[in-house]
C-alpha cells in the first residue's frame, strides 16, 4: 500500500480525532474521567509592589559573573523578583551578548539545595555573632602583634574592591600573609611578560584585525582564556561568509589534546605536548629569529611537520602587522617571551597583540604561591588560615601537601558556596553569598570594571567575601553595597569627569553594569630580545622520559571542581568526546591500538617520581585526532565531599600531578585492568559514512562555485505528505545556523536547558539514550590524508513544513501552528512515541520517568514560569522557544505593529557567543534569516527526505592554505 | 510501504485511551513544578514567590536621573509646571489614566466624591480647594508617586509619565470648575448653560455644583 497526497486513510474525518471525541465522551459518562484536582491556590501579593515590577512580565539586571577570577557581563531575567536566567550582557567586553555553559548554569547554583546555607564550626551550626565574636579576640590580638601568624589564601582577584581589602588587612597587620592559588592560572604568561618586558603585562587579542593566526596549544575560544566570548566573536567575525563579503582568516593550531579551538583550525597539528617547544624553536628559525641557545639544537620533527610549519611561517610573513602567534598558558614562561618576540618580529606588537597593566591582584609577596604557604604551614608559622573561596584541599596537586599541612595549622577558616573537602578540614565553614545575591565588583580581561548587583536577598544567612574580610579589619558592620559605592567613587575620580553628578554615574554603570571608560588603555612594550637570550641560556630544557606523556587540563564543564555539583553543567556532553558525567583519559586511536585499549576500559597509568611511584586507575577514551604517544587528564572529578550530584563522580586527577597542574609527566606506563567502566557519551559514532548530513568545504571552492558545496537547489521537491494549506503567509519562523562559525561549545545546550525547564536525567538514563537536550551539537570527524576535519553541527527540531513526526501521533499532541511552528501539546499526549521514531533527525525527547521535581521548592523558584513542566508520559522537544514569540508577538499588538526583524531571540541564539544562530520571520524578504537562506551555502539537513525544515544550515567553510590541502582543492561536501 | 495502518486503529486506540484515562492521576500537569504570579512558595517563610527587590539595585529599562519629571523636585522644591509639554494626546491619556485610577475616589470631576467614597470610604480633598488649586504640580506627583494619607502609592500601576498626563488633566478639571464666568466669551457662556441647565452662575460668578 503505498500512502500520498491524495490518499483519504490519513485526513478520513471519521477516522481520526472525532473517533477519539466519541469515545472520550463515552469515558466520562462512565465516570472514569474525573481526576480532576484542583484544590484552588493562594494568592499572596506584595504589601507594597515595587515600581518597576509588572506581574507575568520579565524584568533584567545588569551584573557580572567571575570565571577563574575574570568579570563576564551578564543579564539576569527575574519574575517577580526572582532570577530565572542569565544571558550574556550585550555591553560589556567580556561577553558581548554571548554566554559560556558556566554563565548559564550558574543560576542552578544558587538553587542548589546543598549550598552552605549556615555557618558551621567543628561540624555543629554556628551563626555570624559567634564567629565575629571568636574573631573580636584574634583581632586584638593582630592589632597587638601585627597580624603575626595571619594568612589569606585566596583564588585570583580582579575585584577593586576585595583586592583594596586585602592590601589593607596587610598594611594594617604586616606580618601577615596573603597567598594565591587556583588550578587554572598564567602564572607562565605574565612569567613570559615579565621576561621579555620586564614587568608583568596582560596580553589581549585584536582578532578583528588579523588575517593568519598561528596558536601553540592556546585554547582561546575556551573558558581558559579570559577574553574567550570576546575572542570568539571577533574570531568568527573574521571567518563568516555571506554572499557580498569576502575574505577570511586562517588559524593554524598546534596541540596534542583536541580542544574546541584545535576544531575551528584550517590547519591542525597534532604534536605530543613534550615537542611543541620544538614547533616553536623551528617556528622561530623559519621566521628568522634564532636564539643562541636554540642554535645548536635540532628540532624532533618529521619532515612533513617541518614543511607544515614553514608553510605557516611563510603565511605568517605576509600578513606583517595582522597575523598573530599565540602560545597556551600551560607553556613555560619562556615561550611566551619568544611568541612576544616573534609577533614583534612580525609587527604585530601594539596592533593584533596588545598589552594592558594586570586586571587581577597580586599578592605583594616576591612568593606567593600555594607551596611557598606549604613550606609555611609545615614550619608551624602559619596560626590562622583564612581560604576565602577555593578548595584546595581538592584542588591543589596532592603532591603538595596541603592537605597534611593544613592539619598543622591551629585556626582553619574556609569560606565558600557549598561545603566541601577544604570545609571539610576546617574549623570554620562561613557560607558565601552566590554573586546573585551579592553585591561586588571586578575586572575583565581588558580590565573593565564590571558591578555585581544582587537580583534577590540571600537565600540563606550568607555573606560576600569582602564582607567576611571586611570583619578581619574589626568591621563587621559595613555591608558590601557601602564598601563597593566607596570603590566606584575612587575609580572614578581617575576616569575624565562627566557632566552628570556622581550618584547619576553609579546608577547609570549599575543600570548597565559597566563602567564606562574603565578598561585600561594599551600599554606600549617592547621585548628585550637580550633578556631572552639570557633566559634560554640559564633554562634547562625539562629532560623527557620515554614512553607515555601525560597532561592536565581543566574539565570543560566541571571546570576544577567547583561546578561539581551543578546538574546542568554534569549533564553537558563535553565537546568532542560527548562525555557526561564523568572523566577519562584521553588517548588517540593509534595509542590505543598499541596498548590494546577500547573506549570504556579501565586502565591503570603508572610513573615513577623519584623513588615513589604514582598511579591512578581511570577509563580510557579514544579520540581521533589525539597526539600519538600522549594521554590528556582532564581534573576537576572525584570530589569525595560535594552534593549529591557531584560527589563521588568520576575519576580524582589532581594525586597522579606532579607539582602544579600544568606541568607535564612523562615516562608513564599504561596498562589494562580489564574491567569495563560505562562511559555515558551522547553520540557515540563520529563519522558521516558517505551520507551528506553535513555540508562543507573550502573557501577556495565557495569563491569558485559554491554548488561544488551545495549542490542542489532548494526547491520543493515532490513529497510523500499533504501539502499545509493553512499556513501564515505573513508569518513563517525559520532558523538558520551557521557551521562556519558554530565553535561547538555548547552554550545553547544550556541556554536551552534553562528557558525551557528540561530537566537532567543522571548517568543511567544516558547510557539508556534518555537525555533530555532539546538542542544537541553533534560532531564529525572527517579524515583526509592532509589531516582531521571537525564538523560541528547543532540539532534543534527542524520544524518541517512536512513533518513527519505529525502524521502518525493518534491524538494530534503535536500539530502544525499556522506560523510554522510544529508544537506540542503536552495534555494531549499519551507517550506513543511514535512521533519520535518517525523524526529522522531524533530531535524528540521522551519523560520515560518523571525526570523533572514537581513538588520541591527550590526548583520552583527557579524555573521558567513561561513554560510548562513536562511530567513523565509526555513527547517534549524544541519550540523555537515559543513563549519568546508570543511575548513579542503581544508587545507589538499592544503597540499596533508588526514584529521587527531581530525581536524575537529564541535562548539558544541569544546564548552563541559567534552569533551563528539566527532566527526570524522568513515570510519578510527583508528580514536576516530570509536574506541567509537565499545564501548559496544554505542547506536543508536530510534535503533528501524533503521535510522542508524551517532550520536550515549553512554549510561549514574553512581557508586553507592551498600548500597544505588536499592537491584537488576539491575538498567538498561530496565525499 | 505502510506507515499507518488505519483498520488496526480502532482497537489500538481504545486500550491507548483507556490506559491514559486510568492512569490520568499520575501525570501531574494540572500540578506542575512553576510558579504563577503571586503563587505560594514553601520556601519563604512569608510564603510569597513574589520577592522584592534588593534596595539600590537598578533594573534594565527604568528611566533613572534627577531630572523634575522622573522626581517631581526641582533644587529640592516641587517643580511648579508640568515638566513636559502639555498636548491633546497627553491630555487624553490622562482624562483614560485618571478614569481608570483616580475616579474611584476622587470622582469623574475631582469633588473627591467617587463611586467608593459614596459607599462610605474616606473622602479625599476635592481638587479645588483653595489648597490644592495653588499646589505646584510637583506635589501631586509626590502623591501620586508615594501615596499620602489614606491613599497608597499607585508608582507600579501608573508610570512616570502617565503621572504626568494625569497631573495635566487634574488641571484642566480645576479650570473647569473655577473659572470665572466672566472669563468665557458670550458664545462659550451660553455652551455651558446649555450643556448644564441646572447650573446658575452663582454670586461670585463661579459656575456653581448641581445640586
Amino acid at each position: 500500500m503505498s500512502a500520498t497526497d491524495d490518499n483519504p486513510s490519513f485526513d478520513d474525518p471519521e477516522s481520526r480525532r472525532s473517533f477519539l471525541k466519541i469515545l472520550g465522551a463515552s469515558i466520562a459518562l462512565a465516570g472514569l474521567d474525573g481526576c480532576t484536582f484542583f484544590t484552588g491556590s493562594d494568592i499572596i501579593p506584595y504589601v507594597t509592589q515595587p515600581e518597576e515590577i509588572i506581574p507575568g512580565k520579565p524584568l533584567f539586571y545588569a551584573s557580572s559573573v567571575l570565571h577563574n577570577g575574570f568579570a563576564y557581563g551578564i543579564l539576569v531575567e527575574t519574575h517577580l523578583g526572582r532570577p530565572t536566567k542569565i544571558e550574556g550582557n550585550p555591553v560589556h567586553p567580556a561577553s558581548l551578548g554571548g554566554s559560556s555553559p558556566f554563565m548559564q548554569a550558574n543560576l542552578l547554583s544558587l538553587y542548589d539545595p546543598e549550598r552552605g546555607k549556615g555557618l558551621i564550626r567543628r561540624g555543629v551550626l554556628s551563626t555570624w555573632d559567634d564567629f565575629y565574636r571568636w574573631l573580636s579576640g584574634r583581632v586584638a590580638q593582630w592589632e597587638k602583634d601585627g597580624g603575626k601568624g595571619l594568612c589569606i589564601l585566596t583564588e585570583t582577584v580582579t575585584s577593586p574592591s576585595l583586592g583594596k581589602q586585602l592590601l589593607g588587612v596587610i598594611s594594617k597587620y604586616p606580618k601577615s600573609r596573603w597567598h594565591s592559588y587556583q588550578p587554572v592560572g598564567r602564572e607562565a604568561t605574565l612569567q613570559g611578560a615579565s621576561i621579555a618586558f620586564g614587568k608583568k603585562l596582560n596580553p589581549c587579542y585584536r582578532f578583528e584585525n588579523t588575517k593568519v593566526i598561528f596558536s601553540l596549544d592556546c585554547d582561546f575560544l575556551s573558558p581558559e582564556e579570559a577574553g574567550h566570548l570576546h575572542y570568539a566573536r571577533k574570531y568568527s567575525d573574521g571567518r563568516r561568509l555571506r554572499a557580498n563579503r569576502h575574505g577570511m582568516n586562517r588559524l593554524y593550531q598546534v596541540e596534542s589534546n583536541f580542544s574546541i579551538t584545535g576544531a575551528m583550525a584550517d590547519h591542525r597539528l597534532a604534536v605530543e605536548q613534550n615537542r611543541i617547544s620544538d614547533v616553536m624553536i623551528y617556528l622561530a628559525q623559519e621566521l628568522g629569529i634564532s636564539l643562541r641557545a636554540f642554535q645548536k639544537k635540532e628540532p624532533h620533527l618529521t619532515d612533513q611537520e617541518r614543511f607544515w610549519i614553514s608553510e605557516g611561517a611563510k603565511d605568517l610573513k605576509q600578513t606583517p602587522g595582522e597575523s598573530l602567534i599565540l602560545v597556551a598558558n600551560r607553556q613555560p614562561p619562556g615561550f611566551h617571551a619568544l611568541a612576544y618576540l616573534l609577533n614583534e618580529h612580525l609587527n604585530n606588537l601594539n596592533k593584533t597583540l596588545y598589552f594592558t597593566p594586570l586586571p587581577e591582584f597580586l599578592p605583594p609577596e616576591p612568593d606567593s604561591s600555594l607551596a611557598s604557604l606549604i613550606q609555611d604551614m609545615n614550619a608551624g608559622q602559619v596560626e590562622t588560615l583564612l581560604i576565602l573561596g577555593g578548595n584546595p584541599v581538592f584542588n591543589s596537586p596532592a603532591e603538595l601537601g596541603f592537605s597534611q599541612a593544613l592539619n598543622r595549622v591551629p585556626n582553619r577558616l574556609k569560606s565558600g558556596l557549598e561545603f566541601d573537602e577544604t570545609a571539610f578540614q576546617c574549623e570554620w565553614f562561613l557560607p558565601e553569598s552566590h554573586f546573585l545575591e551579592s553585591w561586588g565588583d571586578g575586572r575583565a580581561f581588558d580590565g573593565t570594571v564590571s558591578t555585581f548587583q544582587p537580583v534577590i536577598q540571600p537565600l540563606y544567612d550568607t555573606k560576600t567575601p569582602l564582607e567576611i574580610l571586611l570583619a578581619f579589619t574589626g568591621n563587621h558592620y559595613d555591608t558590601g553595597q557601602v564598601r563597593i559605592k566607596e570603590t566606584f567613587r575612587e575609580l572614578t575620580s581617575s576616569l575624565p569627569p562627566l557632566a552628570q553628578s556622581l550618584e547619576m554615574r553609579w546608577k547609570q554603570t549599575l543600570q548597565e553594569g559597566v563602567l564606562k571608560g574603565s578598561a585600561f588603555e594599551p600599554v606600549p612594550a617592547s621585548v628585550s630580545r637580550e633578556a631572552l637570550e639570557n633566559y634560554f641560556s640559564h633554562e634547562q630544557s625539562p629532560a623527557h622520559l620515554s614512553g607515555l606523556e601525560v597532561s592536565f587540563y581543566p574539565d570543560p564543564f566541571i571546570w576544577d571542581g567547583k561546578y561539581a555539583n551543578n546538574a546542568w553543567l554534569q549533564e553537558l556532553p563535553k565537546p568532542l568526546t560527548q562525555l557526561t558525567w564523568d572523566n577519562a583519559a584521553v588517548l588517540s586511536p593509534e595509542t590505543a591500538e598499541v596498548y590494546q585499549v577500547k573506549t570504556g576500559d579501565l586502565v591503570s597509568l603508572e610513573y615513577k617520581e623519584g623513588a615513589r611511584s604514582k598511579g591512578i586507575q581511570i577509563p580510557a577514551l579514544v579520540l581521533k585526532g589525539h597526539a600519538h604517544h600522549s594521554i590528556s587528564l582532564y581534573f576537576g572529578y572525584g570530589r569525595s565531599v560535594s552534593g549529591s550530584v557531584g560527589s563521588k563522580k568520576g575519576f580524582d586527577v589532581y594525586p597522579f600531578m606532579g607539582k602544579a597542574p600544568e606541568q607535564l609527566i612523562t615516562g608513564v606506563t599504561l596498562t589494562k585492568t580489564g574491567v569495563h567502566y560505562p562511559l555515558a557519551m551522547t553520540q557515540i559514532h563520529s563519522t558521516l559514512e558517505g551520507t551528506q548530513a553535513v555540508r562543507f568545504g573550502t573557501y577556495q571552492v565557495m569563491v569558485r562555485n559554491p554548488k561544488e558545496i551545495v549542490p542542489f537547489e532548494n526547491q520543493p521537491q515532490a513529497s510523500f505528505f499533504k501539502n499545509k494549506t493553512d499556513l501564515d503567509p505573513e508569518e513563517a519562523w525559520a532558523m538558520v545556523i551557521d557551521l562556519t562559525v558554530c565553535i561547538g561549545c555548547k552554550a545553547c545546550t544550556v541556554a536551552c536547558q534553562a528557558e525551557n525547564n528540561i530537566p537532567v536525567v543522571g548517568k543511567d538514563q544516558v547510557l539508556n539514550r534518555r537525555e533530555m537536550h532539546w538542542i544537541r551539537v553533534d560532531h564529525y570527524f572527517k579524515e583526509s590524508s592532509k589531516g582531521l576535519k571537525v564538523l560541528f553541527q547543532p540539532v534543534p527540531c527542524m520544524h518541517c513544513e512536512k513533518a513527519p513526526c505529525e502524521i502518525v501521533c493518534p491524538t494530534e499532541a503535536t500539530a502544525h501552528t499556522p506560523s510554522g511552528l510544529n508544537a506540542m501539546v503536552y495534555n494531549r499526549c499519551v507517550g506513543t512515541r511514535y512521533c519520535s521514531n518517525n523524526c529522522p533527525y531524533k530531535v524528540r525527547r521522551f519523560n520515560f520517568l518523571q525526570f523533572s521535581d514537581m513538588s520541591s521548592p527550590l526548583p520552583r523558584l527557579m524555573r521558567n514560569p513561561d513554560v510548562t513542566v513536562r511530567s513523565r508520559g509526555v513527547m517534549e522537544k524544541c519550540t523555537y522557544c515559543i513563549q519568546r514569540i508570543n511575548a513579542v508577538k503581544i508587545q507589538a499588538d499592544i503597540e499596533k505593529r508588526s514584529i521587527r526583524d531581530g525581536e524575537v531571540v529564541p535562548a539558544c541564539q541569544q546564548a552563541c557567543p559567534t552569533q551563528a544562530i539566527v532566527f526570524g520571520n522568513k515570510a519578510d524578504s527583508t528580514s536576516q534569516v530570509a536574506r541567509l537562506r537565499e545564501e548559496p551555502l544554505n542547506y536543508e539537513l536530510l534535503h533528501e527526505l524533503s521535510t522542508r525544515p524551517r532550520t536550515t544550515y549553512l554549510a561549514r567553510i574553512t581557508h586553507p592554505n592551498p600548500k597544505l590541502a588536499e592537491p584537488s582543492e576539491s575538498e567538498n561536501g561530496s565525499i | 510501504m505502510a506507515l499507518f495502518k488505519p483498520s488496526s486503529g480502532p482497537h489500538f486506540f481504545l486500550c491507548l485511551l483507556f490506559l491514559a484515562s486510568l492512569s490520568a492521576c499520575t501525570q501531574h500537569m494540572g500540578f506542575e513544578g512553576r510558579l504563577s504570579p503571586f503563587s505560594k512558595s514553601h520556601f519563604f517563610p512569608d510564603q510569597g514567590s513574589a520577592r522584592v527587590p534588593v534596595l539600590g539595585t537598578i533594573p534594565q529599562g527604568v528611566p533613572i536621573g534627577d531630572s523634575p519629571l522622573l522626581t517631581g523636585y526641582e533644587n529640592g522644591i516641587p517643580v511648579q509646571n508640568i515638566p513636559m509639554p502639555i498636548t491633546s494626546s497627553l491630555l487624553n491619556r490622562g482624562a483614560e489614566r485618571y478614569q481608570i485610577y483616580c475616579s474611584p475616589c476622587h470622582g469623574y470631576s475631582g469633588h473627591g466624591d467617587g463611586m467608593i467614597v459614596q459607599r462610605g470610604f474616606l473622602a479625599p480633598p476635592s481638587y479645588f480647594q483653595e489648597r490644592l488649586l495653588n499646589a505646584p504640580a510637583g506635589h501631586f506627583f509626590n502623591v501620586i508617586t508615594h501615596g499620602q494619607g489614606a491613599m497608597y502609592s499607585y508608582a507600579d500601576r501608573v508610570d512616570v509619565r502617565d503621572r504626568w498626563a494625569i497631573i495635566a488633566y487634574i488641571r484642566a478639571l480645576q479650570i473647569s470648575q473655577h473659572s470665572l464666568m466672566s472669563s468665557l466669551s458670550p458664545e462659550q457662556r451660553q455652551k455651558v448653560l446649555e450643556s448644564n441647565p441646572i447650573a446658575t452662575p452663582r454670586a461670585d460668578n463661579l459656575p456653581g455644583r448641581p445640586e
